[in-house]
């Protein structure tokens, strides 16, 4: 029996360390890249741009009857930061491990918005349930991870409703999303799968990569967005700034300035693959001329490079 | 990791890499609950000739069913 014991002990002491190699460490400050999805993550994409993303008609009306005066009311000023934002913010994150107090476990892994209003992600690595699907939705959602061999897979629920492109593409607050983290080197990949049975024809699929910061001088933290009334008008009963269905008057601008058609400009699944360039072949015809965001959406940087950029074609 | 690589362009505007760039490759296979599997492909390209810092793209990739949609063709150049 005692024989017995002191194998079974000696097993787990040989599988405890491959377990533990199993998981990386995603400690740090994390330097976002984004030399991927530039614009949309800085600038903001264009005015009815839904190009990419797996929409389905009532996400598109919803999204043309959006006018960015909105975050300008108390109640929804701060619409723009539920947690699916980390997948397209220009910010960088702060990771920490929190221990558990008594047993020095995992307990959680805490991302930080880095510079943004979004709110802290904690993903709970110790196994607890999810609430009950009638639990409070928070800005922070509700998220478990678990380790898949060198991945963190976690999974949120519980989230508010939000938005999935800055241009007011919106996220019902039955969303869940997925997160993935990979960590290759000093490059620590995001990829976050989003699933909304209101708004999505399928599951939206996002990435981005962060750079490990050594020296740790990221941006603080900042305050989760606090709501306040920056119009007075706008808190009147009754008032949402809004167009109404056909009055969007950048409905067509993006789709006409490159020359889309207006269906592959204003997204949903079919589009989002690469046998639609089929679809389009007879329909589209590219710009004579170049005359918007030639030199990049900034203008590029025509003093470092001793160019000058010409908009126009010329 | 890809060396000797010929010149080419890093965005179809015309953003080039020169022929010492130095290609860097992870792939990680990540099947989802709903049984969806998705390649995550990091890419990382260094080049001293065109690039002051690496350039560090993701990609992803859905698998297909099946092979329907599979209809490779050559390279070809037209004048």
């Amino acid at each position: 029996m005692r024989r017995s014991c002191i194998a079974v002990a000696a097993t787990l002491w040989l599988l405890a360390p491959a377990v533990a190699f199993a998981q990386v460490d995603l400690s740090g400050q994390w330097a976002a890249i984004n030399q991927q999805d530039n614009m949309t993550r800085g600038a903001g994409p264009d005015l009815a741009d839904y190009t990419g993303l797996p929409i389905n008609d009532e996400a598109r009306a919803a999204a043309l009857s959006y006018t960015s005066g909105v975050l300008s009311m108390t109640e929804r000023g701060c619409t723009d930061y539920t947690e699916n934002y980390l997948l397209f913010a220009p910010h960088n994150i702060v990771i920490e491990r929190v221990n558990d107090p008594v047993t020095g476990d995992i307990l959680a892994w805490k991302i930080s918005a880095g510079g943004s209003d979004r709110a802290p992600i904690t993903i709970w690595m110790d196994g607890r349930p999810h609430p009950s699907p009638y639990e409070a939705h928070t800005f922070s959602g509700f998220t478990t991870g678990q380790w898949v061999g060198d991945r963190l897979t976690a999974h949120m629920t519980h989230m508010k409703r939000g938005i999935l492109r800055r241009n007011g593409v919106p996220l019902s607050d039955r969303a869940t999303l997925t997160l993935h983290f990979v960590r290759h080197g000093d490059v620590l990949t995001v990829m976050g799968v989003t699933e909304d049975p209101i708004y999505l024809e399928e599951p939206l699929v996002q990435t981005g990569s962060y750079r490990l910061n050594p020296r740790g001088n990221a941006p603080a933290t900042n305050p989760t967005c606090f709501p306040f009334t920056e119009l007075a008008s706008l808190d009147k009963p009754g008032t949402v700034p809004h167009f109404l269905p056909g009055t969007n008057p950048d409905a067509e601008t993006f789709a006409k300035t490159y020359n889309l058609p207006l269906d592959a400009a204003h997204g949903g699944a079919v589009t989002i693959y690469p046998e639609y360039r089929n679809k389009l072949r007879e329909r589209y015809t590219p710009p004579v001329a170049c005359t918007r965001y030639c030199c990049g959406w900034g203008g590029g940087n025509p003093l470092a490079s001793g160019l000058k950029c010409v908009a126009g074609g010329q | 990791m890809t060396t000797r690589l010929r010149p080419g362009y890093l965005r179809k505007n015309g953003v080039p890499y020169g022929p010492d760039a130095v290609l860097t490759e992870y792939w990680d296979l990540i099947e989802e609950a709903t049984g969806d599997r998705r390649i995550l492909l990091l890419l990382i390209v260094e080049d001293r000739t065109y690039l002051q810092q690496p350039w560090i793209v993701p990609v992803h990739f859905k698998k297909e069913l099946n092979d329907a949609k599979w209809d490779p063709t050559p390279c070809s150049t037209r004048w």
